[in-house]
């Protein structure tokens, strides 16, 4: 790099601060005018009577007794809970909750000014959201073009965490690529399933059921999730379906609780290409082997995974999975053709409390080439400086329950071969990477 | 003057690569940059005490269940009771491991071997902790049992589709073994370099009538030294079967109708003379709602042996 350029770098990022405090703000805001609005985009829709958030802001009177945690919790980017880096990697992405740095200093100002109300007469009109219990992608989508539910099982009060994993019959007749799936636990059990995993269970020529694709994934906090254009994610006919739940007890017992899973089909107005289609599948991706990592009392720790495929893949999603010792964790890829690391999504302060699939935009999904490697990085803390640590006096592992660790991520994968990946390069405009001619890097 | 012209240069070259780093390495947030990165060394690490819960149990009195994890590839470490393995309060000194071997485990069950021994700290004593010492190759863990995070709860009551502890009896009308502390059976006497048999009964427990599974389900044996002489580690014929095997070699399904009691043998060798404690752990992880790292379920039971020259 030359020193001209060089010196043309360092005035830009010296440019990026005082550009970003030139962003104008509303004069004076106001709850009626402005704030109003904020929440109801951002934070209403789990704070309101019988949503999960734990004080409803529906009006000026609930909003300003809770106005200064209201100021530190967006300021610090830990509400609306989308734990996401905006500062670095891919940021096209669809449901995406983080809110808009100007709204983040709209509502700061607000406060520091004392929280004025303003004048009601520019309150904006109540808003309607589907309650607990109800299909989120639904307001897009419409109900569900076909269910499958759990078996009922009572959900104790207390105690240990609890595995239930029956198999039941998906229903399904035909085979077909999914468009959008979600999983949704009970309103009575919300707060105690942590987790609902689902996959199809079919049956091969001899007869015999076998484990096959992964139909979903949920943890606490996730909404549904979008197959994107020109990849198939396959529901199988005559298939069955494998739970396995995770409920954690929260204090409430849940007589024959179910979790259902929705799937939604392409219509006829999708002018979906089925034999075109690529195939998709959603899988677990470890970090370090999965179990063989430890962090001591008061500790921290990294733990990093490498993966390759041998074809050409775009990544869909990707959806960090660790619990309460997790803080963060960061997916790059490494072209040895070009000698580049890329780092592709971060989420450096990750809360077990939401697990959000990352689903990348239409035309962001990060193309790879064949034999790159996607490297995936975690880090744990387990010291008390971590507020959701439950004991910083032990030892951790990995494993299962909710005060064990993991350590792995799930990511969409759709799976290209080369004509495919220059095809999608082409849509972009961009050109597959040059390699490099010699040296190291 | 030269060696002053070199120096300003190559302070401006450590300043440019630093301007340039600077802005590559800030994309990794303040926070994050002190982070060791896990690996496991083959031997001279740490073993790590560890603590996977506690039970409250009905009349007060709450069990603690201990853990340990070896963290090196390949070092079986021998740590013998006293100054550098011990307990506190010292009343429930003495059930600990002194043998700790490596393991290797599938996904999520990892490196720990759980769910070793346990200690019930009577009602009269709530609130206290149980605070388990190791120390080994530089390194040194105290490890408190406490019952104050509902996160390390755990309990003996059925599991999602009913399976309960498996039972272990010395004698068919002894007394019976059913979780984490498990009962000690009568002292056994061997020669060293001479096999002894060591047996047991082991019974399936489970309250399925409700779920869509058998009744009952093949149980997996493991004998594991427990404690004694340094280095010492004894021969078990067939130390560990799953479940599964034994249903096999049985010619029958790991799920069955019939629950008697299955009498269980070794043929134990100890390469020397010493007191030694031998661990029986008794699973039914054939059960489809018991698994090792979901802390169910197993039941330990402990025969102490003494090994003549």
């Amino acid at each position: 790099m030359k020193i001209p350029s060089l010196i043309g770098l360092f005035s830009a990022i010296a440019l990026v601060p005082a550009l970003a405090g030139a962003q104008e703000l509303s004069a004076d805001p106001t709850y009626s005018r402005e704030v109003s609005r904020i929440i109801q985009d951002n934070c209403q829709i789990c704070h309101q009577p019988g949503q999960i958030g734990p004080m409803s802001l529906t009006s000026y009177e609930e909003v300003r007794p809770w106005a200064p945690l209201i100021r530190q919790r967006v300021l610090e980017r830990e509400m609306p809970p989308y734990q996401y880096d905006h500062d670095i990697g891919i940021q096209e992405l669809k449901g995406d909750w983080r809110m808009d740095q100007e709204d983040i200093d709209t509502v700061v100002a607000w406060v520091d000014a004392g929280a004025p109300l303003g004048n009601r007469e520019e309150l904006p009109p109540p808003r309607q959201y589907p309650p607990i219990g109800e299909w989120r992608l639904a307001a897009e989508l419409g109900p569900p073009d076909h269910t499958i539910q759990s078996s009922p099982w009572d959900v104790p009060a207390n105690g240990q965490d609890m595995w239930w994993e029956p198999e039941v019959e998906s229903n399904i007749t035909e085979s077909r690529c999914i468009k959008a799936i979600e999983t949704l636990p009970s309103r009575a059990a919300h707060g105690s399933t942590h987790h609902a995993n689902s996959h199809f269970v079919t049956q091969n020529e001899n007869g015999d059921w076998f484990p096959s694709g992964r139909l979903s994934e949920f943890a606490y906090g996730k909404l549904g999730e979008y197959v994107p254009d020109g990849a198939c994610r396959t529901a199988p006919a005559n298939s069955k379906v494998g739970w396995s739940i995770h409920y954690y007890p929260d204090g409430t017992a849940v007589p024959n609780d179910q979790v259902t899973v929705g799937i939604w089909y392409h219509d006829e107005e999708d002018n979906f290409d089925e034999e075109a289609a690529y195939t998709q599948d959603l899988t677990l991706y470890f970090l370090d082997g999965g179990g063989d990592f430890l962090i001591p009392p008061h500790g921290k720790l990294m733990t990093q995974g490498f993966h390759s495929f041998d074809h050409p893949v775009r990544l869909d999603s990707w959806q960090p999975h660790l619990h309460l010792r997790g803080v963060a964790m960061t997916m790059e890829y490494f072209d040895p053709a070009t000698g580049r690391k890329t780092v592709l999504s971060q989420a450096s302060n990750w809360n077990a409390g939401y697990n959000h699939s990352h689903t990348y935009e239409e035309g962001y999904g990060p193309l790879i080439p064949a034999n790159a490697t996607i490297i995936l990085t975690a880090w744990f803390d387990n010291s008390a400086d971590n507020p959701r640590n439950p004991d910083p006096d032990q030892w951790v592992g990995a494993g299962q329950r909710t005060t064990d660790e993991m350590s792995h991520a799930w990511i969409a994968v759709t799976h290209l071969d080369e004509e495919g990946y220059d095809a999608l390069l082409e849509e972009r405009g961009e050109s597959r990477p040059v390699a490099r001619r010699r040296g190291p890097f | 003057m030269i060696k002053y012209k070199y120096l300003t240069a190559r302070a401006l070259a450590v300043l440019l690569v630093g301007l340039i780093a600077a802005p590559l390495y800030a994309q990794l947030p303040a926070h994050l940059r002190d982070y060791p990165l896990a690996q496991r060394r083959t031997s001279g690490d740490v073993i790590a005490p560890m603590f996977n819960g506690w039970i409250a149990n009905e009349d007060g009195s709450v069990t603690m269940v201990f853990a340990f994890a070896n963290t090196n590839s390949e070092e079986i470490v021998d740590i013998p009771l006293g100054e550098n393995n011990y307990i506190e309060p010292a009343q429930f000194d003495g059930v600990q491991p002194t043998h700790f071997p490596t393991y290797t485990r599938f996904g999520f069950t990892g490196v720990q071997e759980r769910g070793v021994f346990a200690a019930t700290v009577p009602a009269d004593m709530a609130g206290t902790e149980v605070v388990w010492t190791l120390k080994h190759a530089g390194h040194s863990y105290s490890i408190p049992g406490r019952a104050t995070s509902t996160a390390y709860e755990m309990s003996s009551t059925p599991r999602a589709e009913g399976s309960l502890n498996p039972a272990i009896r010395f004698g068919l009308n002894g007394p019976e073994s059913s979780g984490r502390e498990g009962a000690m059976g009568s002292r056994v006497t061997a020669s060293a370099g001479t096999p002894v048999t060591l047996s047991a009964y082991i019974q399936d427990r489970g309250e399925r009538d409700q779920y869509e599974v058998g009744p009952f389900y093949a149980l997996g044996t493991e004998w594991i030294k427990h404690q004694g002489p340094v280095g010492a580690v004894p021969d078990f014929e067939q130390a560990s079967i799953t479940g599964r095997q034994r249903a096999r070699a049985a010619g029958e399904d790991a799920a069955s109708d019939s629950n008697a009691w299955t009498e269980v043998t070794t043929q134990a060798t100890f390469p020397e003379p010493g007191d030694y404690v031998v661990r029986l752990r008794v699973d039914n992880f054939t059960a489809p709602d018991s698994q090792f790292d979901n802390q169910c379920c197993w039941s330990n039971a402990y025969v102490p042996v003494t090994v003549t020259p």
